[in-house]
């Protein structure tokens, strides 16, 4: 019975580590990894993120850069960021789950609910919201002259994510779509593994437990 | 001889037996009841699952957040006034519960601190509960719900791995204490028949039969005086030897006027309730953003944590203290003491939680409900863009909302009147009931006001 319980507590240990070191182990392989580039009608864009791309508070970074490598300054970028719908890439299928930093306390409070972020809360004439109502993109502020252009902003959900980035330059409206992995505090795959080896580890202990109490009962 | 003594041929509109209908008697004797319900409802609860913890990331797009949170949870609480904790009996965490105590169970009795303490750990459980929902946001992540769910399968599996019965839906499970509550309002009474059951010896509702085990949430119907832990599962109806087992209908809310071991716990469950309907509505008010902001200022630091802890902390408070203060009140005429009146007219808001429940989770099911249908439908490749998820317009919603929380205030201030009349006589009754009639008509104010001012959707 003692080996018993001294298994289930090794194995419940190393469920625990395990679960309790993953955030680490993703993060760690995030490193180095954070700048995505792209050429958008002779505009290289690149996007970055100050940290790595994280569930919660992100600053994302825009650097635009003509095709003599240039800053180009002065546009207004604008990005749009949402979950990456499942079968379509379409950026307007796409749902923002993006909210800014600025004042993000009060905004994270509306957050709590995905009705608040995606659509208008009931008016006072009372209309209802549409199903699919879109976030509006989210503004960047521009960092210097050096093209470089910065959000704070919060993200709700860990995952595949679309990122667009809009910038007008001569007056031509310009997008550039990127996917970013968000990984949460948690991948999925470890909390899923983590309570499927917990289950077990409770289901085959009571089993066990009940084998050897039969010889008991009997006596 | 235990025939002669059935009540039988009163009509069931008057506290009559319900099995004298054929067809309902049948069905709670058939061995195939409640599993016919049971084992549907685990299968679309697999589905939910793998749509919570494997389908599409965002809420909006989820079939799972929206059968959990848009059709189940506005859903429950209307289950529990007409049919009592009928749900429980067919619940998926209790057929978990159920199957791996089957293959498995050491069948432990209940820890002794469980049994001491459950409902204190139920309203501790309630309320972490209520509270990482807005810190984390179980709701509107649709894998954080998925995680919610497997925290209860792992509770359930553990409790039926080494306890017997329904040790975790009794004693743990923080919607079997709230369900329980509830109940007490519901329409549905199940009870054994005094004069049958004083002679049985056998306790077989208790202990089980070759036909059904003994009752899941330990419940004797010999002895039992309340609806909060019986399930309707039917068990002790297909076990009796008498047919002693009564189902009836009676008014909702009767019960509690006739609470004979009224408990502490139970009564600052309800005031925490009320304080958690306040939070769930005020949350979702256009004036919650501005509100938060006051409060950022105010505290100094804009951690939503933070803010939200004192908000919840408050909005919990404030009823408990209301409810606390008009028994302080009420004991300067009654002599009894706080807790006392406390506990005694507790039970009394219960009707009003139920009712700010329904009405809160009214606008999630009538104003989002088509959503259930366009998540559905995604599944089979289609999408409806730019729709309306509403199934009736607020105007109708808001009506219904009034007319729930007037509902609730009747039978809450009945509820009050018949505790005082119960446990004082004359003036001294109605001295006792004023306080309590103050207190039930500023909540009552409180709740419609919230239900006033536009509040924002869910998916």
């Amino acid at each position: 019975m003692r080996g018993l319980l001294h298994l289930t507590l090794t194995l419940l240990l190393v469920v625990v580590v395990a679960f309790s070191n993953s955030s680490a182990v993703l993060a760690d392989g995030e490193d180095g990894e954070h700048t995505l580039e792209m050429e958008v009608n002779g505009i290289h864009v690149s996007l970055a993120n100050q940290n790595e791309w994280k569930k919660g508070e992100n600053t994302i970074i825009v650097t635009l850069k003509d095709s003599s490598g240039s800053p180009v300054k002065d546009a207004k970028v604008e990005v749009l960021i949402g979950p990456k719908a499942e079968e379509h890439a379409e950026a307007e299928d796409s749902h923002s789950a993006a909210e800014p930093a600025a004042g993000h306390g009060a905004e994270q409070g509306h957050s709590s609910m995905p009705g608040m972020e995606m659509n208008e809360p009931a008016s006072e004439n009372h209309e209802m919201p549409a199903h699919d109502e879109e976030k509006e993109p989210l503004l960047l502020e521009e960092l210097g002259e050096h093209g470089i252009y910065v959000l704070e902003t919060h993200l709700e959900s860990a995952g595949t994510h679309e990122v667009n980035v809009m910038f007008h330059v001569n007056g031509e409206m310009l997008q550039a779509n990127f996917v970013v992995e968000i990984p949460g505090v948690l991948s999925k795959t470890i909390v899923l593994w983590s309570f499927a080896a917990i289950n077990v580890v409770l289901i085959a202990s009571a089993g066990i437990m009940k084998k050897q109490s039969i010889p008991v009962k009997g006596r | 001889m235990a025939t002669e003594l059935k009540p039988q041929n009163k009509s069931i509109f008057a506290g009559g037996n319900l099995l004298q209908i054929k067809a309902i008697d049948r069905l709670m004797r058939s061995k195939w009841f409640p599993g016919i319900i049971q084992w549907p409802t685990l299968l679309l609860f697999m589905l939910i699952m793998f749509q919570l913890l494997l389908g599409p990331e965002s809420a909006h797009d989820n079939l799972g957040t929206a059968l959990t949170w848009v059709l189940w949870w506005p859903i429950i609480p209307i289950l529990f006034l007409f049919l009592g904790r009928f749900w429980c009996a067919i619940c998926p965490f209790a057929t978990v519960n159920d199957l791996v105590q089957k293959f498995v169970g050491n069948n432990r009795p209940v820890p002794r601190f469980l049994k001491k303490y459950g409902i204190w750990i139920i309203d501790a459980l309630f309320i972490f509960i209520t509270w990482s929902d807005h810190v984390w946001g179980v709701v509107e992540n649709p894998f954080g719900s998925g995680v919610l769910m497997l925290m209860l399968t792992t509770g359930v599996i553990a409790s039926g791995s080494f306890f017997e019965r329904r040790t975790f839906c009794r004693y743990v499970c923080f919607l079997g204490g709230l369900s329980g509550n509830y109940a007490r309002t519901g329409m549905l009474a199940l009870r054994g028949t005094p004069e049958i059951c004083a002679k049985c010896t056998s306790a077989s509702c208790f202990k089980g039969t070759e036909k059904a085990p003994g009752c899941p949430l330990f419940e004797f119907p010999k002895t039992m005086t309340s609806n909060a832990n019986c399930v309707i599962c039917a068990d002790c109806i297909k076990n009796c030897p008498n047919e002693s087992i009564q189902l009836t209908v009676r008014k909702p809310t009767k019960e509690l006027w006739f609470i004979r071991k009224p408990k502490i716990e139970e009564a600052f469950l309800s005031a925490v309730i009320m304080g958690i309907v306040f939070v769930q509505n005020v949350t979702m008010l256009e004036v919650w953003g501005s509100m938060l902001k006051w409060l950022e200022n105010a505290v100094g630091t804009t951690n939503y944590a933070v803010t939200f802890s004192i908000t919840f902390a408050i909005a919990i408070i404030i009823p408990v203290t209301m409810l606390g203060l008009t028994s302080w009140i009420a004991g300067k005429f009654n002599k009894s003491s706080l807790i006392e009146n406390f506990t005694r007219f507790g039970y009394a808001i219960i009707a009003l939680d139920v009712a700010g429940h329904i009405a809160h989770n009214l606008f999630h099911l009538l104003a989002e409900g088509k959503s259930i249908f366009y998540t559905a439908i995604t599944l089979l490749g289609q999408e409806v863009h730019g729709a309306s998820p509403a199934l009736v317009s607020m105007e109708t919603i808001q009506f219904l909302q009034y007319g729930l929380i007037a509902l609730g205030f009747i039978g809450s201030l009945y509820t009050a009147y018949r505790v005082a009349k119960n446990n004082h006589s004359g003036t001294l009754a109605w001295r006792t009931f004023t306080p309590y009639a103050v207190l039930i008509v500023v909540l009552t104010i409180m709740n419609v006001y919230l239900f006033v001012l536009p509040m924002a959707m869910r998916m």
